[in-house]
């Protein structure tokens, strides 16, 4: 999104490289790319009814819309995130945390994006309301063909959202997959470990990938592979050199050495 | 005999300028040695202030108003404020939501884990206190313990720093270990091997768990019961694995279809519609009425009491229970 530079590396989107633009050559992606944050209370500027925090992605992007076209849109957007249109005169303490998640979805919304960065849109809320939000994404994006970069750690969530899904650990991703594929059969040693540890509903334990050591700091990263210190196929090969992510023959993509070595 | 707790009917208020707010009426639940009950609930449900009441800690415009909490039949609600000292921290220990309401950050752990114990009992020596200490973390399964107890708070990991807190709830052999989402703020993995923690030492030393979570899976994976809370009430308890599978309450069987994993596959999650009521605004009758899928008219009228579901061991606190009940041939 733009929000930090990069210290190194490059960011394509559709082909195009975005990293390096200016504010100004960056504009016309900034519609296309919208961001849901994980904090309902901290992302809606408490000063600012909720038609002004709509209006203003708004018309910044389309200029040449009219009062009456502005305000279409917004209440057209304001039905879909399954809010009452009526309500856009107040302000953000009037509405529980997932109302205003609703109202950022709806920000999002507004300027007609292809690409949502949703960044744990719902660890914030209650079970009950985790679900509508849920379901509203999942809805958006069947009617208007959205993209979703999905930011979470609650794994069962993950898998019932996402197409595809990269496992990070410590700033980096250790394996690239179909969510299918990656839950059916995980294959990179911290991907098994961290879904054998999930609890589940029906109580059964899973055969438990025991992992030993701590997670290290960012600060402190360990050298070779960052999952080195806790992996039970670790060798002299993980502590010296970093794995790089690879292609499997199943089409994944895997940062593994014992996996490329075919140890594992 | 009598249980090791039971928590019966039990009130809790808040007094506020504006009046008396009730944060939870009709609680109940009781537990047995050795076993382990986890407390479910989503935000604002009333599990914090319940476990605090057990162990005397309610805070300050906080007061149990009404109803009992009994600790080898012994009403707590009503004893000296000394053998509630002599009971809480000892035991029956809390292992809090935030780490850091337990640990100084200025102070060793060796410090803190043998003022602690010095506090309860001023005959042992500083030798013994020490080596209860390393017994306690060893016990967590914290290596090297000699070392660990010269180092302060922000030296551990948050794993670590969690086993230790397990270690001073423990180091009074308490009966009762009440864990107020000990692991919420952890790594899946690190959560698991916490989880496992609390499970051995329950069952070697044969000691109750009280363990509050929101999360019902984390829920069925540790404890036996289960008490589902909604807007300071226990609507729903039972054996946990009866309970996740095969729900009573219309509220339980709402949360548990809401979650990916109780969805079954399905694409939708199932939605409660409106959202939780507050303290101020509790809806008459049954509290879950305006969200409830099968409210009736009495449903608004009357407040169902917990009521044993026919030919279940489960309890659930609404009308349909209690019509499945009396319809039913053993009804009374
Ligand atoms: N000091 C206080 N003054 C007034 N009300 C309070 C106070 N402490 C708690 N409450 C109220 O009591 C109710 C129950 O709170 P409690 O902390 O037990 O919830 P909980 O179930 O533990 O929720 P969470 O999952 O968010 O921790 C809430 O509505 C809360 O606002
Ligand atoms: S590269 Fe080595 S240490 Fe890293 S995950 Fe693979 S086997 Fe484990
Ligand atoms: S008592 Fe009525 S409103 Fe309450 S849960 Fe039962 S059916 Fe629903
Ligand atoms: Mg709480």
């Amino acid at each position: 999104m733009g929000l930090y530079p990069p210290n190194g590396g490059e960011i394509y989107y559709k082909g195009e490289r975005i990293d390096n633009l200016s504010p100004k050559e960056m504009l016309p992606y900034r519609s296309k790319m919208q961001m849901v944050f994980q904090d309902p209370y901290a992302s809606l500027n408490p000063r600012k009814t909720i038609k002004q925090t709509l209006e203003e992605p708004l018309r910044y992007h389309n200029q040449s819309l009219s009062n009456a076209e502005v305000v279409e849109r917004i209440e057209e957007v304001m039905l879909q995130v399954g809010s009452d249109p009526k309500w856009i005169s107040r302000m953000p303490h009037e509405f529980s945390g997932g109302q205003r998640q609703r109202i950022s979805i709806a920000r999002a919304l507004v300027v007609a994006p292809e690409f949502i960065v949703a960044d744990e849109p719902i660890s914030a809320l209650d079970v009950s309301i985790q679900a509508q939000i849920l379901n509203l994404l999942m809805d958006a994006q069947e009617q208007r063909n959205l993209t979703y970069l999905f930011v979470a750690h609650d794994l069962s969530v993950v898998e019932h959202i996402s197409t595809n899904v990269a496992v990070m650990y410590l700033g980096t991703v250790c394996e690239l997959a179909e969510t299918s594929l990656l839950f059916g059969e995980p294959k990179h040693p911290y991907t098994r470990a961290l879904l054998s540890a999930i609890p589940r509903l029906d109580g059964q334990k899973v055969d438990r990938v025991r992992l030993t050591g701590e997670v290290p700091t960012p600060i402190h990263l360990p050298t070779g592979c960052v999952f080195h210190g806790r992996c039970p196929y670790v060798n002299k090969r993980c502590i010296e050199e970093i794995p790089e992510l690879m292609q499997h023959i199943d089409g994944r993509k895997i940062a593994c050495h014992a996996v490329e070595e075919d140890r594992i | 005999m009598s249980s090791l707790l039971e928590v019966k009917d039990l009130v809790i208020k808040f007094g506020l300028r504006t009046g008396d707010v009730t944060a939870t009426t009709g609680v109940n639940f009781t537990l047995e040695k050795g076993q382990r009950l986890g407390l479910v609930g989503e935000s604002g449900a009333g599990k914090s202030v319940t476990g605090f009441s057990i162990i005397g800690l309610i805070s300050k415009p906080g007061f149990v108003a009404d109803g009992h909490i009994l600790f080898h039949g012994e009403d707590l609600t009503n004893a000296s404020p000394s053998r509630i000292r002599e009971i809480r921290g000892n035991k029956i220990s809390m292992i809090f939501q935030d780490p850091m309401m337990t640990l100084n950050p200025v102070l060793t752990i060796g410090t803190q884990m043998t003022e602690t114990l010095l506090a309860h009992n001023p005959k042992m020596t500083k030798k013994q206190a020490m080596e209860k200490c390393l017994e306690k973390l060893q016990k967590v399964h914290i290596p090297s313990p000699e070392q660990r107890l010269k180092q302060y708070p922000h030296e551990f990991s948050g794993g670590m720093r969690q086993r230790i807190i397990i270690a001073i709830a423990l180091l009074t052999d308490p009966e009762i270990i009440i864990a107020d989402e000990p692991t919420t703020a952890l790594d899946v993995t690190i959560q698991a091997e916490i989880m496992d923690l609390i499970i051995e030492l329950c069952e070697t030393d044969d000691m109750g768990l009280i363990l509050i979570t929101h999360d019902l899976a984390v829920v069925a994976q540790v404890t036996e019961n289960i008490a589902v809370m909604y807007a300071g009430r226990v609507v729903e308890k039972g054996r946990t694995e009866d309970v996740v599978q095969n729900p009573q309450h219309p509220y339980t069987q709402g949360l548990i279809k809401a979650l990916p994993e109780g969805s079954k596959g399905s694409n939708r999650l199932n939605q409660i519609p409106g959202m939780i009521p507050t303290l101020t605004n509790i809806p008459t009758g049954c509290a879950f009425h305006p969200r409830c899928p099968h409210v009736m008219d009495v449903c608004t009228k009357y407040e169902p009491a917990l009521i044993k579901v026919q030919g279940m061991d489960t309890e659930s606190a609404c009308v349909l229970s209690s019509m499945r009940e009396t319809g039913g041939k053993d009804g009374k």
